[in-house]
């Protein structure tokens, strides 16, 4: 899996490639993990280039929003494919995730609760 | 003097007043009669009100309205006189009135028949009138005017004008009746033609067949029939006829032919086309064409797959070709007796051949030999075969299509008449399609599910599986896999991993065995989504069990466990 890390503000969004396994879940939570031990705790992460996602990787975006709220973070998704939105919705994880339909719409997210 | 002078003019105006006045009257009521007339339409209605107007109009005693209805002359409306009196009266050149008038087409006045009528016949004076419609030849006749003079130029011109009406009139009417009558018996043939396109097969699904047929009436109905009827799974007769003729009295024979033929297969007889056709040359015969000049063309073949063999007989029609894969060959399937359905008795001859995959027949109406172009060229037989020839190469329905293609492309600007109604059948005896099984082993790391994913691809690809079929297999196949590698193996990586996928008919089955030591598959069965929302795992069952048809765990007798996923694929 490819992770892209880009910066925007105190948000750091990590733009992910690939299918989002249990050989990959390892990789993003490392990356995340690093990112939060730096005290960058608003993490974002782009899944347009995900196409496939199961129940490991699943598990390893709970295992990072646990993570996230450890540290008094936030962790939000965006751009998530008609498939992997689907699983999403089965496994109704849909309601624990704050997901966000583009990047620029998770990004404002982040400025509307900074001027809050 | 001048008095007198005066007097006579005043006289005079006054007579010229009054004749104005009686004459703008007849023009008022010759108008109100052209509007009540022309408004009617019904021809019955039509000719009373222009009778009692004419006989009003002229102030005659009685009269007559004759139609000539196919050559007979015929009294219509009979006004105060009795019919055979009318037809009696002989005028001139031997013809009665009414003949007399038709034949010179204009109006007749006679004030003084004594020397033209017996003289016990109380008729002093006449005046007649031809109405000039197109639809119909009729005339009116009034016999003595009322105040004894006889009848007047003016009379005339009104009856003349009366008689204009009613042709109009009667025209009108004709008009409206032609295209009522047409309307209905186009709306009784639209229902026809539905009524036959129901005769013809619905479906045209046989296993290890490919069926292609187009079906194209020259007219609302055809005598075009063409069928496939299975008899069960691996035998099925298909056949394509030509009645002579088009539309409705071929459409007629084309049904019965559809009955008798079904009839036969549902009396269960045993099926041999040489019997179907006779027993259908004989009914048609005796029952149905009875000497008329109708007769059918028919191609009956009888397939049996399991014994891969094809029975057929050709009742005199255009030879369907034939082409056998294994030698490249195209042959012309001949004549087993001659057109059905006008000698009753005739012997009729089978030949029964060889079938193998690869094949093809393609048996076709004449309409499509017979196609002419725009310089009256037939289409003809040698350009088909070469046509058949070059299309072996296209699946049965694409050809299907580019013969419709090739015969409008070859008829464009062809007179109208020339178009036949147009039927095709292919049929394709198809390769036996094994649909290869697979099997994948790996062994128990992570670094195999890349291998996994591709696996799959290739799985996906062969089977030609829907893109939301492969995307939930990628879930669910990874999910099971990731599982025996987590669980059931612990990352040893001397354990592997089986994955068997096969497909029959349209389910797919995927198996996924791995080595461990599960005793118990009750208390993996009982996983499901419902592990919280906030658990790391526990969702892959779940996950599994909600995006597949079917989920069966079970004991391999080696130990270890198998999760079969059992899929169903749809068509694209």
């Amino acid at each position: 899996m490819e992770i892209q890390v880009n910066e925007e503000g105190k948000t750091k969004i990590l733009s992910l490639e690939g299918k989002l396994d249990l050989a990959n879940a390892a990789k993003l939570k490392e990356s995340v993990i690093a990112l939060l031990n730096e005290g960058k705790t608003q993490i974002h992460l782009n899944m347009k280039q995900v196409d496939f996602i199961n129940s490991s990787g699943l598990g390893a975006l709970v295992s990072l929003m646990k993570e996230v709220r450890v540290h008094k973070g936030r962790l939000t998704l965006s751009d998530l494919a008609p498939y992997v939105n689907e699983i999403f919705e089965i496994t109704q994880l849909s309601h624990v995730f704050e997901i966000y339909k583009t990047n620029d719409e998770a990004l404002a997210s982040y400025n509307t609760v900074m001027t809050d | 003097m001048q008095l007198d002078k005066l007097y006579d003019l005043e006289e005079k105006i006054f007579e010229l007043e009054t004749r104005l006045e009686g004459k703008s009257q007849e023009v008022r009521s010759l108008a109100n009669i052209a509007t009540v007339i022309t408004s009617i339409l019904d021809i019955e209605t039509v000719l009373s009100v222009a009778m009692e107007n004419s006989i009003r109009q002229v102030g005659g005693e009685v009269g007559a309205l004759l139609i000539s209805e196919n050559g007979v002359l015929t009294v219509k409306v009979a006004w105060g006189v009795d019919v055979s009196f009318v037809e009696k009266l002989k005028y001139k050149d031997n013809l009665d009135i009414a003949r007399f008038c038709l034949k010179n087409k204009q109006s007749i006045i006679e004030n003084d028949c004594s020397h033209i009528f017996p003289v016990d016949i109380p008729v002093h004076s006449f005046i007649a009138a031809p109405i000039p419609a197109k639809s119909a030849e009729a005339v009116i006749i009034i016999f003595n005017k009322e105040n004894g003079k006889g009848f007047s130029v003016a009379d005339r011109e009104s009856l003349n004008m009366i008689c204009r009406f009613t042709s109009i009139s009667l025209d009108n009417t004709d008009l409206l009746n032609t295209q009522l009558e047409k309307q209905k018996m186009d709306q009784e043939l639209s229902v026809a033609r539905e009524v036959q396109a129901t005769l013809l097969p619905s479906s045209m699904e046989f296993e290890g067949l490919q069926l292609a047929s187009t079906y194209i009436p020259a007219r609302q109905v055809s005598g075009d029939y063409y069928d496939f009827i299975p008899i069960d799974k691996n035998r099925i007769l298909f056949l394509l006829g030509d009645v002579t003729n088009k539309g409705v009295p071929a459409a007629l024979v084309m049904t019965s032919v559809h009955a008798i033929i079904h009839a036969y297969v549902n009396s269960k007889l045993p099926i041999r086309v040489t019997d179907i056709i006779c027993q259908l040359n004989d009914i048609l015969c005796n029952d149905v064409i009875k000497g008329r000049e109708m007769f059918i063309t028919l191609f009956m073949a009888f397939m049996d797959l399991k014994e891969g063999t094809m029975e057929y007989c050709n009742g005199g029609h255009p030879p369907p070709f034939y082409y056998r894969a294994s030698k490249k060959l195209t042959q012309r399937l001949k004549p087993g007796g001659t057109l059905v359905g006008q000698f009753a008795g005739l012997p009729y001859r089978s030949t029964k051949i060889k079938i193998f995959p690869g094949d093809r027949i393609f048996t076709y109406s004449d309409g499509l030999i017979e196609a002419e172009n725009r310089a009256g060229e037939l289409y003809g037989l040698d350009r088909l075969e070469e046509f058949f020839k070059a299309g072996i190469m296209l699946d049965a329905k694409r050809f299907d299509n580019v013969v419709k293609e090739e015969i409008e492309r070859f008829s464009v600007g062809s007179r109208e008449e020339s178009i036949d109604d147009f039927t095709t059948l292919v049929v394709d005896v198809l390769k036996e399609e094994k649909k290869k099984s697979f099997e994948f082993v790996y062994r128990s790391s992570l670094d195999n599910l890349q291998q996994l994913y591709l696996d799959l691809a290739s799985v996906i690809d062969e089977y030609n599986i829907g893109e939301k079929l492969a995307k939930s297999l990628n879930v669910t196949i990874s999910e099971a896999v990731t599982n025996s590698i987590i669980h059931a193996h612990k990352y040893d990586e001397s354990k592997k991993v089986i994955l068997k996928m096969s497909l029959n008919k349209k389910q797919l089955v995927a198996d996924i065995l791995d080595e461990g030591k599960c005793c118990s598959v009750s208390t993996i069965k009982d996983h499901d989504l419902n592990v919280g929302f906030l658990a790391e795992g526990g969702r892959g069952l779940g996950l599994i069990k909600k995006l597949s048809e079917e989920v069966i765990i079970s004991l391999r007798p080696t130990g270890g466990l198998r999760v079969r996923i059992i899929n169903i694929l749809k068509d694209k």
